[in-house]
C-alpha cells in the first residue's frame, strides 16, 4: 500500500488546476506515495502556491515564517532569497509530470519526517541522542539513499518491468504477475546483484501486458521469488524498503513459502507474529530478535508482496505471551526435540 | 491424564496416513477399508474410524497422531477424535475436483476446534495438478478472515509432515 497525500494550492490559475488534478491522479499506481487533491490546506501534506505574481509571493512568505506542518511548492521563480532555504520545493513552469512527480517525492519525504520528529519529540523516556538516531533511521522515504531496482518492484503484483542498461543493453524482463523473469543473456541469468544496483544507472519502464508476451516470446523463464527474497535479506544496512515506516504497524497477508524461501526459525517465528500484525520494535522486543534481522525479514516480505500496512494497529498485548501456560511451552520444546525441528 | 495429540484431517487421498506414517515411531495403525464412491479410482483403500501413530518424548510422554477418516460419511468420528488436540493439520488433495471447496469444508468443521487451538494446512499432488494455486487458497482465507500457513508438501516426506507441525507449533507459541 502506498502512502497516501494530499496537496492543497494557492494562487494557481485556473489553466493549471486541472493539469494539477490530472497529474496528481497519475500517482495512484505509484508503489510508494500517491497524491490527492484537497481545498483543506489544513489537511494537506504540501501546499503549492504560484510565485509568480505579487499575491502569490506575499503569501508563500507568510506560510514560510508560519509554524506549519506541510511542504512548501513554489509554482514558478521562488520569492528572492528563499530558493536556498532547505524547506522548500520549487516546481518550475510550466506544469509537466516529469518535474512534478519528484518534486512531490521530496515533499512527502519532508511531510514524513516532520510527523516522525514531532511523534518522536513526544517520547520523554528517549535521550536526544537516541532521538536523532530514531529520526535518521525510523524515516523510511528520506533515508534510502540508493533507490534500489528491487525497490521498484513491490506492491503491484500485476507489473511487468523491462530492464535496460544505459550502455543499451537489454536485461531482464520482471513479471511479478507469473513470478517470473527472463534474461536476454544466460550470463545475466544470476539478477540478484542487478535487483540490488541502483536504479538510476538503467532504464526501467513498464511493459503492458501484450507487449510482455511479445517480449518474453523467445526467452527462458526463470523464478523469480526465490531470488527477490535472498536479495531483499541480503540487504544488510539497517533501512527498510521504500514504502515502509518503522513506526508502522505491519501484518502478512500470506505465509512466506519457507519451505522454498529457506526454513529459518525466527522467520517462522516472526511470520505467526505477523498475523496479528505488529511494529518492527514490537516484533523485534517481543521475539528478542535483533533489529536489523526484523528489518530485513520485513523487506523480504515486502518485496514479494506479501505485506499489509496495518491501518488500525490491533493493541499489542504484553500479557499475549503468557496465553500458552508454561507447561505447554515445556511440551512443545519436548516435542520439537524430539523431532529435531 | 489427558491425552497430547495432534489431529491430521483433510480431503480423502490427501495422504494423512501417510504423514503420520512419516513421523511415526510405529507403522500407523489403520482402520482401513476398500474405498467406495469417487475415491476408489484414486486409492485402493481408505480409512473408515482413524489412523494411529505416535512418538515418545524423552521424558516417556506419548504424543499421539491421529487421522480422522476422509469421507464425509464418517464425520461423527471427528469430533471424538479432537477432544484434547493440540492443534489440526489439514490436508487437502489439489487433485480433486475442488479442493478449495474441500479446504472450506474442513476449517468450517472444524472451526470450533480450530478456535481453540490452531491449524496449518498442507496441499498435496500439486506435482500431478498445480491448480487451484496457493494464491487460491488464500483467497477463501481472507474471505474467511483467517491466516493459517500454507504449504505445498509432499506427505511420504518427513522433512515436508515436520515443517507443518514446526508450523504449528510456532503458530501455537505466538499469540494470535
Amino acid at each position: 500500500m502506498p502512502h497516501e497525500f494530499k496537496l492543497s494550492s494557492q494562487q494557481v490559475s485556473a489553466k493549471d488546476l486541472p493539469v494539477l488534478k490530472i497529474i496528481l491522479s497519475l500517482t495512484k499506481t505509484n508503489a510508494v506515495a500517491s497524491w490527492d487533491y484537497t481545498d483543506n490546506a489544513q489537511v494537506a501534506a504540501a501546499l503549492m502556491v504560484d510565485t509568480d505574481s505579487d499575491e502569490g509571493r506575499s503569501a508563500f512568505k507568510k506560510l514560510i515564517n508560519n509554524d506549519r506542518k506541510q511542504a512548501l511548492i513554489a509554482y514558478g521563480n521562488p520569492p528572492e532569497g528563499l530558493d536556498a532555504v532547505n524547506d522548500i520545493f520549487v516546481l518550475p513552469k510550466p506544469l509537466r509530470s516529469k518535474n512534478i512527480i519528484p518534486v512531490l517525492h521530496q515533499a512527502a519525504e519532508w511531510f514524513i519526517n516532520i510527523q516522525q520528529e514531532s511523534l518522536i519529540a513526544k517520547e520523554p523516556s528517549k535521550s536526544t541522542e537516541e532521538k536523532t538516531q530514531n529520526t535518521l533511521t525510523k524515516t523510511g522515504l528520506r533515508t534510502q539513499t540508493i533507490r534500489r531496482i528491487i525497490n521498484l518492484l513491490p506492491n503491484d503484483q500485476n507489473k511487468a518491468l523491462h530492464i535496460v542498461e544505459k550502455a543499451n543493453n537489454q536485461l531482464v524482463v520482471i513479471d511479478r504477475w507469473r513470478n517470473r523473469y527472463y534474461v536476454y543473456s544466460p550470463i545475466n541469468a544470476d539478477i540478484s546483484k542487478l535487483l540490488l544496483s541502483d536504479a538510476r544507472n538503467f532504464f526501467i519502464e513498464e511493459l503492458e501486458r501484450k507487449q510482455l508476451n511479445k517480449e518474453i516470446e523467445k526467452l527462458i523463464p526463470h523464478e523469480l521469488d526465490i531470488t527477490l527474497w535472498k536479495a531483499a535479506l541480503s540487504i544488510s544496512d539497517g533501512q527498510l524498503f521504500d514504502g515502509l515506516l518503522r513506526t508502522e504497524s505491519f501484518q502478512l497477508r500470506r505465509w512466506p513459502d519457507l519451505k522454498r524461501l529457506g526454513n529459518d526459525p525466527l522467520h517462522m517465528k516472526l511470520t505467526a507474529m505477523l498475523r496479528r500484525g505488529g511494529t518492527i520494535d514490537y516484533l523485534a522486543d517481543f521475539l528478542n530478535a535483533p533489529i536489523d534481522e526484523v528489518i530485513r525479514f520485513t523487506n523480504a516480505c515486502y518485496a514479494l508482496g506479501f505485506l499489509d500496512h496495518q491501518h488500525q494497529p490491533i493493541a499489542q498485548a504484553t500479557s499475549a505471551k503468557k496465553q500458552l501456560s508454561n507447561s505447554k511451552r515445556g511440551l512443545l520444546s519436548r516435542i520439537r526435540n524430539r523431532l529435531g525441528i | 491424564m489427558s491425552q497430547i495429540k495432534f489431529i491430521f484431517t483433510g480431503s480423502p487421498g490427501a495422504g494423512k496416513s501417510t504423514a503420520i506414517a512419516a513421523i511415526s515411531e510405529f507403522p500407523p495403525v489403520a482402520t482401513d477399508v476398500f474405498a467406495t464412491d469417487s475415491l476408489s479410482g484414486v486409492k485402493e483403500k481408505t480409512t473408515v474410524a482413524m489412523d494411529f501413530g505416535e512418538i515418545t518424548l524423552e521424558n516417556g510422554q506419548k504424543v499421539r497422531l491421529y487421522g480422522t477418516p476422509g469421507q464425509k460419511r464418517f464425520r461423527f468420528m471427528w469430533e471424538i477424535l479432537v477432544q484434547g488436540g493440540l492443534g489440526l493439520i489439514i490436508l487437502i488433495d489439489n487433485r480433486r475436483p475442488n479442493p478449495v471447496a474441500d479446504l472450506e469444508l474442513y476449517l468450517s468443521n472444524f472451526e470450533t476446534f480450530i478456535d481453540e487451538t490452531d491449524a496449518v494446512i498442507g496441499i498435496t499432488g500439486t506435482d500431478v495438478k498445480d491448480t487451484p494455486t496457493i494464491d487460491d487458497y488464500y483467497e477463501l482465507l481472507n474471505k474467511r478472515n483467517q491466516m493459517f500457513p500454507i504449504f505445498t508438501i509432499d506427505a511420504r516426506q518427513k522433512d515436508d509432515v515436520l515443517l507443518l507441525l514446526n508450523a504449528l507449533m510456532t503458530c501455537l507459541e505466538i499469540p494470535s
